[in-house]
């Protein structure tokens, strides 16, 4: 019998569209500029830089080792050394990137840059409002629009934050354990070094 | 009554401040002014309001952003209309091309002039005003063909076809299910016809057998003649370009769906007139309301329901929609005819009730078993395949 | 096909939930980047699995909503019914795969042929169609889904504890031997797999995916063959390509 179908249709838009009304289920849209649904902690959109302290440049995680470069499929990265170095958390000298750009128009926030880094510094943002007037420029990030402070990190992604601080505290625990063991065989050598040459010189001098 | 006493008292009493010699014409303009302002306005709110009832149907607000709550968007859409440039092709018979929106608009319009919108509210109480209304409708299909005609172009004359093939052949199943109506109260007067329906609900029209199904096949008939969903081949958005409005731009462009939407108004209120009593309140007790607000109302529920139909109901093609106008529409429509015949030969009761109803119903189901069975579609149940190869 | 895509909206609601769930897991909506070698990136919360749940729960009375609303409409069916017939000696002949043959009544499903993965340990039916079109297309989807959700629910309700990843496999940098090597999984378009030849390096010597919808689309010819134009777009439709992958 023709029509049937159809009144079952008919009924089921009426249902929606009184469920629209009441039923926060149905009406599932968030009007977005003035209401926005909170972040989820996971939510990942492109990757930035993260730098300690207070100073971007001089706080820079990165010692660019251009693996993040070679890693990202569809190599929207681009990673420029500079000559100049720069000291580390660890106070070893270190490379610095001179151009560090992320073409964001390419990525597409894949988080294998973020696996591979073996200095902890890119990592996700869940920034996703990045719209510009121009085509190519505006969404050609640099190094100053990526670098973001290790306390912005903190507050987007606390628990991930949290282990990226744990690695590197244990980090420089590992490298002031190597330093000063490093220090003890230094100083051992020296003192046996010393005492070697007093044990010489007390030997010239018996012989004399 | 005393509403449209005062209207008619005001616009005397304005007809006889002006010169003797400007008075007919004086009365006419005063006649159209209102119908012609209130349909306008009506149709910048249907707009808005189409869009944000299917925006409910989807789960969405719809317009929500201009004006409180979105009220001010047919004025942003108009005046996004007007500021655009208007295009008309280089090769295109400018004349024809110029007129045609004017022409549907005008057509449209000129159906509302018949309807009888209170007790002797009526621009135009001719006795033939049913017959008025049909043939000024039938120029709105010489509109769209100049439309296509005069923009010498391939696309938009197809689609000029096509939606005159359409209107032409959904005209016959809407007449002769309008005539059942006429053929009961035997008049072709549409004041008349809104006399006979004055007693209450119970004497309404589509509260009989063959008002019911003549009600249905005239909405359906309606639906494509107004080249609406699930009829909207002419411009079917998703999948033609806009068919005979293809050259046209700008407020020309607007002005086709200004058509369109006040063509839904006409053929609503006529709807309303012919079988859910017209401007009369379904109850006396409730007749202090004025008759135009009913018939307001009545119109108001029936372009709700299309709105409720466009937001259902995906799209038939074309050769479909001629398939069910000639093969299952015009059928039904001769059958009402018949059943509507019974009745006036039984003079109403019991056993006309009994008769008529008896034989629309036979001829519905029957007719459509016979037709789903001929065009091979039906709902389906299905296998599924298990390891072994046996069937459920 | 009109109706201003009502259906679509209402699809569109719970596939926002499906990707909510997966961006709180992995991050992102449709890049979730979530597989590794030997497991997972990261591991699920009681927490998640209950949104699951839920969501998995909830999903059928979507679907019943959903075939209420054109399963059983009358344009619809006269829209959809015997268009765009497709046979099996042709499918198979051309490759294609997925609900589109079995759409053709060709018991092929890989979960089932290949039972690669866990499949095997899942109760599941395959839906089989009888006559080639539009809507047999679009009901097998519909059946799927409905197994899909079986599928689902005893995949929740067997999540084991435990390591969420191999702790001994080697996330990248891997030297595979010298050779070859196919592997192919049930999509929800049809068949994909990937070929790949091994030098012995880091870096594939060859490597080549089957596109499922690219060779499904090759048909598109032979079933449009003595229909109407209006009737291209649905049997276009039908085959649900994503023109990515196609035009890759």
């Amino acid at each position: 019998m023709i029509g049937k179908g159809i009144l079952k249709g008919m009924v089921e838009t009426a249902r929606n569209l009184t469920g629209s009304f009441h039923d926060t289920d149905r009406l599932t849209t968030v009007e977005y500029p003035e209401q926005k649904i909170p972040a989820k902690e996971n939510a990942r959109n492109f990757p930035f830089l993260i730098y300690d302290g207070d100073d971007w440049e001089t706080g820079l995680r990165c010692v660019s080792c251009q693996i993040c470069e070679k890693e990202c499929p569809p190599q929207c990265i681009y990673i420029e050394k500079d000559k100049e170095k720069k000291p580390d958390f660890l106070g070893k000298m270190q490379m610095q990137p001179k151009i560090f750009d992320i073409d964001v128009s390419v990525c597409m926030g894949c988080q294998i840059c973020v696996e591979v880094c073996p200095f902890e510094s890119i990592r996700m943002d869940n920034d996703f409002e990045y719209a510009g007037s121009d085509r190519f420029k505006s969404l050609l990030l640099t190094k100053d629009q990526l670098a973001k402070s290790n306390k912005y990190y903190h507050s987007i992604h606390p628990t991930e934050a949290q282990e990226t601080d744990e690695i590197r505290v244990q980090k420089r625990e590992d490298h002031l354990a190597k330093e000063k063991a490093k220090a003890e065989k230094l100083a051992k050598a020296k003192e046996e070094a010393a005492s070697k040459a007093a044990l010489s010189k007390a030997e010239t001098a018996k012989e004399e | 009554m005393w509403f449209e006493e005062l209207l008619i008292a005001i616009k005397h009493y304005l007809v006889l401040q002006m010169p003797g010699s400007l008075q007919p014409v004086g009365s006419a303009f005063l006649s159209c002014l209102p119908i012609m302002t209130s349909f306008g306005g009506l149709f910048a709110l249907a707009t808005l309001l189409e869009r944000k009832m299917l925006g409910r149907i989807q789960n969405r607000y719809g317009p929500n952003r201009v004006g409180p709550g979105g009220l001010l968007q047919p004025v942003a859409d108009g005046i996004k209309m007007l500021t655009k440039e208007d295009i008309v092709p280089k090769n295109a018979d400018h004349l024809i091309h110029f007129l045609a929106p004017l022409g549907l608009l005008v057509s449209a319009m000129l159906g509302l002039s018949v309807i009888p919108f209170g007790h002797r509210l009526i621009a135009l109480d001719i006795e033939t005003g049913i017959l008025f209304f049909f043939a000024v409708g039938a120029a709105s299909e010489l509109a769209i063909f100049m439309a296509g005609w005069g923009s010498r172009n391939k696309y938009a004359l197809l689609g000029a076809l096509r939606a005159i093939a359409q209107m032409i052949s959904y005209e016959i199943p809407l007449i002769l299910s309008a005539l059942s109506v006429l053929m009961v109260v035997g008049s072709l007067s549409l004041s008349d016809v809104v006399q006979a329906q004055s007693g209450g609900i119970h004497t309404w029209h589509i509260f009989t057998p063959w008002g019911f199904l003549g009600c249905i096949l005239f909405l359906i008939s309606t639906l494509a003649e107004i080249n609406r969903s699930p009829f909207d081949i002419p411009e079917a958005e998703s999948e033609l370009i806009a068919g005979h409005m293809t050259e046209y731009s700008g407020f020309k462009y607007a002005l086709f769906f200004m058509a369109e939407g006040v063509a839904m108004f006409a053929m609503c209120a006529l709807t309303a007139t012919l079988f859910l009593g017209g401007y009369h309140a379904p109850f006396p007790i409730l007749s202090f309301i004025p008759g135009p607000v009913w018939l307001f109302g009545k119109l108001t529920s029936l372009v709700l329901l299309f709105i409720w139909i466009r937001g259902t109901m995906p799209r038939l093609r074309a050769d479909q929609l001629m398939e069910f106008a000639w093969k299952f529409m015009l059928p039904m429509s001769v059958v009402n005819l018949i059943a509507a015949g019974i009745w006036v030969a039984l003079d109403g009761g019991v056993a006309a009730w009994i008769s008529s109803g008896l034989l629309n119903f036979v001829a519905y189901f029957g007719w459509s078993r016979i037709l789903s069975q001929a065009s091979r579609f039906s709902p389906r149940t299905y296998r599924y395949a298990e390891e072994a190869g046996v069937s459920e | 096909m009109g109706a201003l895509g009502t259906p679509l909206m209402y699809a569109f609601r719970e596939r926002e939930r499906i990707l909510d769930l997966f961006e709180s897991l992995s991050g992102a909506r449709m890049m979730c980047n979530y597989m590794r070698f030997g497991g997972c990136r990261c591991d699920v919360s009681a927490d998640w699995i209950k949104q699951a749940q839920s969501v998995v729960e909830a999903f059928p009375q979507f679907l019943d909503e959903f075939e209420a609303l054109i399963s059983e409409n009358e344009v619809l069916m006269a829209r959809s019914q015997h268009v765009g017939i497709l046979k099996p000696e042709l499918a198979i002949d051309a490759g294609v795969a997925g609900p589109v043959l079995r759409a053709t009544g060709v018991n092929y499903d890989l979960r089932k042929v290949d039972g690669y993965g866990i499949y095997d340990r899942f109760q599941f039916r395959v839906p089989l169609g009888d006559h080639g079109d539009v809507y047999d297309r679009y009901m097998i989807r519909v059946l799927e889904m409905r197994e899909s959700v079986k599928i689902l629910q005893q995949a929740l309700a067997e999540i084991p504890n435990g390591d969420y990843v191999n702790p001994k496999a080697k996330l990248r940098g891997f030297r595979p031997p010298p050779g070859e090597a196919y592997g192919r999984i049930e999509a929800p378009k049809g068949e994909l797999g990937f070929y790949l030849i091994s030098d012995g390096s880091p870096k594939p010597y060859r490597y080549r995916v089957r596109p499922p919808s690219l060779i499904n689309l090759t048909i598109l010819e032979d079933m449009c063959l003595g229909q109407t134009i209006a009737d291209a777009v649905i049997i276009l439709g039908s085959i649900d390509i994503v023109l990515g992958e196609v035009d890759r």
